[in-house]
């Protein structure tokens, strides 16, 4: 059942001269958890989660606002990882399952609470109209194809999809080796061209992590903007005169928006965001802990131990403890999504009013987000997306906007060359090179060098040398994603995340070994191959030395 | 029934504890306390808000987490302690510190016992040498088995690093030599700029121009120059130097590395 759109507005244009411009970006990311050998992962969970509390919210809110004609611009990084997982049938069938599976369970609760907890109920009853609206939405409305409902926005000019990382390796400490932090590069837009039919113009750099050269790549592979950490573009010599109100031209020939601070305080912040209201709902409170196990057969085994499965019913309530976390009251929530939609809408006009002061041009406000926010930490955040795009479209003077229609109407940009920095804490390196992680590095350092070698050694290959060149390169980009160092870095999944990095290196080398030694092995190489079908239009050649 | 399987789980901390530092990897001994330093840090580094860079890493922790039954625990695979060749590997981690890791092949180790006698060799320190653009050098001396290190710095604009032998005669025998290493500098002086100067602007449809004709990146003053290629690591023929090896030359800013 579908829910009934906050407000309805008309459609409106721009003005000529607006108070501001608001440019909201999601990066939406997922490190490639395919393990079709099980029936069950555990880990394949993060991207049905993601499916159904992120991702298929997101596309509801752009089919409403496009519905009722409200003029939105959002700017969204699809990864490559996620844009394989999504594009593959068989993660999408299981993810057809868990969506069912929570709707049974949904509908066993309703039915268990419906004559002792009322409260609960309608909470529970609230869950499972959702549920069956994003069923029918996954599996009817989109057929399942994500990417395409994403591009039919893209096609309708409301969003600007961009790219990122390959595997959303962290740059900053690949950068001694060119050739690896090219083929990041390379094999990302090359994918995103195999998929969309059209070159990107913009890129999300993994982590925003950006060091002084990696112009040269984005500039190679057709790319002309990206974005950048507030100090990254505040510290640039020289100082920006517009700060982050205005992008920049890097001297490296390419196009910086910087960060944002105060917008993203007011959505990120624990202690002043919005997702900690009373009223919204809880994260961590999830019926895998509490409800009968009989009914949890369809998510884990009766011996094994509980864990969240996806269903929540309780909301925020304030600062005590779980057992005492009040049900769920969803028009509640909604009121404080028109508030602080409102609330964000003003900040931005007052914001743009402070900074228009000497300024020759409307200032813009670019606001950075994990996609996954929205939705699957924050469940009202997609309607405070789309009640925010409500509101400035209804008073039409901040006025939201990708960085291709800002640069159009506002074209010149002050060279300056920005800092190294990144959107991780302390603004640098140090969430992905500290004692839990920095072991990789030495053996990622060593694997691409090796790459590099083959690579360069191996222009004409055999069409057997070159699948296993080209696996070998998938291999080291899949070691390569800075979610295992992010991951040993924050303690949970620690070990899935070693394992991953250990088992990529090792088979890379298992390969190189095979390639030095022409003694290859078709079978081994298919069997790789079929464990992560990713990149299929891989070419090593991304880790040469000269592209010519 | 579905087989139900995670790598996570119950197990996890301790055999995070066991696996890459167990394995004999290039990881850095039990002791790596950063190298004392005498001068208060420059206040150049402005890291992001505790409190937006906290909720971000609680929000991405929350996308990937997963709770559940792990299946008995199988031992880490491991992967090598060496990979047989000399190397020294520089990162930069923040503005105050580098991170340095290294491995000495056999055949080094060979030709330095060859050079110094195996008795040299035995007396010998590991020693790091640390040396600023335009700057002094600094000296590390550090056990054989030590594999690698942080380094306090006092900013940028650039290092390069090598890792030797230091006999009792005192002479640095170089066993590898890092690719420089640039530091960002934060909001120092460095970026202030004279008010009469004029600031130069390119247009974004020019600059797209520009880069279809290979005329990338821009001087400061904003006119177009011809793009190099991105170096390559085949090129850098000082990213690790054999034996006896020159003096290094320690570029002057980041920039130097793409206008070579």
């Amino acid at each position: 059942m579908e829910e009934p759109a906050i407000s309805i507005v008309g459609e409106s244009s721009p003005p000529q001269n607006p108070l501001g411009f608001w440019c909201p970006v999601l990066h939406a990311h997922l490190p490639f958890v395919r393990h079709a050998e099980h029936e069950h992962f555990l880990e394949e969970d993060w991207l049905y989660e993601a499916v159904i509390e992120t991702y298929l919210p997101l596309l509801r809110m752009m089919d409403h606002l496009t519905r009722d004609r409200v003029r939105f611009r959002l700017t969204l990084t699809l990864s490559p990882p996620l844009l394989a997982m999504m594009l593959d049938p068989l993660l999408m069938r299981r993810c057809e399952r868990r969506i069912e599976s929570l709707l049974r369970l949904a509908s066993q609760e309703v039915k268990r609470t419906a004559v002792h907890q009322r409260e609960l109920f309608e909470a529970t009853l609230f869950a499972e109209q959702d549920l069956a609206a994003l069923r029918e939405l996954f599996v009817s409305t989109y057929r399942r194809d994500l990417v395409g409902a994403f591009f039919k926005h893209k096609a309708a000019g409301s969003i600007e999809i961009i790219t990122c990382g390959a595997t959303h390796g962290f740059l900053p400490l690949m950068r001694q080796t060119p050739e690896a932090v090219r083929a990041q590069i390379q094999v990302a837009t090359t994918d995103f061209r195999r998929i969309f039919g059209y070159a990107p113009e913009g890129i999300w750099l993994p982590e925003c992590g950006y060091f002084e050269g990696v112009e040269a790549f984005l500039i190679e592979a057709g790319l002309r903007y990206s974005f950048l950490e507030a100090h990254g573009l505040t510290d640039s010599t020289p100082s920006p005169v517009h700060g982050v109100m205005a992008p920049i031209m890097s001297t490296g020939g390419i196009a910086f928006f910087g960060r944002d601070m105060e917008s993203s305080r007011q959505v990120w912040s624990a202690e002043v965001g919005y997702p900690g209201d009373p009223d919204y709902r809880e994260f961590y409170k999830d019926a895998g802990w509490e409800v009968p196990i009989k009914e949890l057969l369809d998510f884990m085994k009766p011996h094994e131990p509980r864990r969240p499965v996806g269903l929540k019913r309780h909301r925020v309530t304030g600062k005590v403890d779980q057992h005492l976390k009040e049900p769920y009251v969803r028009a509640r929530a909604l009121s404080r999504v028109v508030d602080h939609a409102a609330h964000f809408a003003h900040q931005r006009r007052l914001q743009a009013t402070r900074a228009r002061t000497g300024m020759n041009r409307p200032p813009l406000i670019v606001s950075p987000y994990d996609a996954e926010l929205f939705g699957h930490w924050w469940f009202e955040g997609p309607q405070f997306l789309e009640q925010v795009f409500r509101d400035l479209d209804a008073r039409n003077d901040v006025i939201a906007t990708t960085p291709p229609a800002y640069l159009e109407r506002h074209n010149e940009c002050e060279v300056v060359t920005p800092e190294m920095s990144t959107w991780g804490a302390q603004g640098y390196a140090s969430v992905w090179l500290n004692e839990a992680n920095d072991w990789i590095y030495p053996h990622y350092d060593a694997a691409a060098r090796r790459m590099i070698r083959l690579a360069n050694q191996h222009r004409e290959p055999a069409p057997l040398m070159k699948r296993a060149l080209d696996q070998a390169a998938r291999e080291l980009l899949l070691a390569q994603s800075s979610d295992w160092a992010f991951i040993m870095k924050t303690g949970t999944m620690v070990e899935y995340a070693t394992r991953r990095v250990i088992e990529h290196l090792r088979r890379f080398a298992d390969l190189a070994s095979a390639i030095e030694g022409d003694r290859l092995d078709e079978r081994k190489v298919r069997r790789y191959e079929k464990a992560w079908p990713i990149f299929p239009a891989m070419d090593y050649r991304a880790f040469t030395s000269s592209l010519g | 029934m579905p087989k139900l399987k995670s790598e996570s789980g119950t197990v996890k901390k301790a055999a995070i504890k066991r696996a890459p530092k167990k394995t004999g990897l290039l990881a850095a001994p039990a002791k790596r306390t950063p190298v004392a330093r005498k001068k208060p840090l420059p206040k150049t580094a402005r890291p992001a808000e505790p409190s937006i860079s906290e909720a971000q890493s609680t929000v991405v922790a929350s996308k990937l987490r997963t709770e559940g039954q792990a299946l008995p625990p199988t031992p880490l695979p491991t992967l090598p302690s060496s990979y047989g060749e000399s190397h020294l590997l520089l990162l930069v981690r923040d503005p105050h510190t580098l991170f340095a890791a290294w491995d000495v092949s056999p055949s080094t180790v060979d030709a330095l016992k060859a050079r110094i006698g195996a008795r040299g060799y035995a007396v010998s320190n590991l020693t790091l040498r640390l040396t600023r653009a335009m700057g002094s050098a600094t000296t590390f001396h550090l056990g054989k088995k030590v594999r690698s290190r942080y380094l306090k710095i006092d900013g940028g604009p650039s290092y390069i690093a090598e890792i030797g032998l230091t006999p009792p005669s005192g002479r640095f025998e170089l066993i590898a030599r890092s690719t420089p290493c640039f530091v960002p500098q934060g909001a120092s002086p460095h970026q202030d700029w004279p008010g009469t100067k004029r600031r130069a602007v390119l247009g974004y449809r020019e600059a797209r121009v520009l880069a279809q004709r290979g005329l990338v990146p821009v001087n400061a003053d904003g006119t177009p120059r011809k793009r190099t290629p991105p170096a390559p690591s085949a090129r850098a023929a000082d990213r690790t130097t054999s034996l006896g090896g020159a003096a290094p030359r320690v570029l002057g800013g980041a920039s130097d590395l793409y206008r070579r």
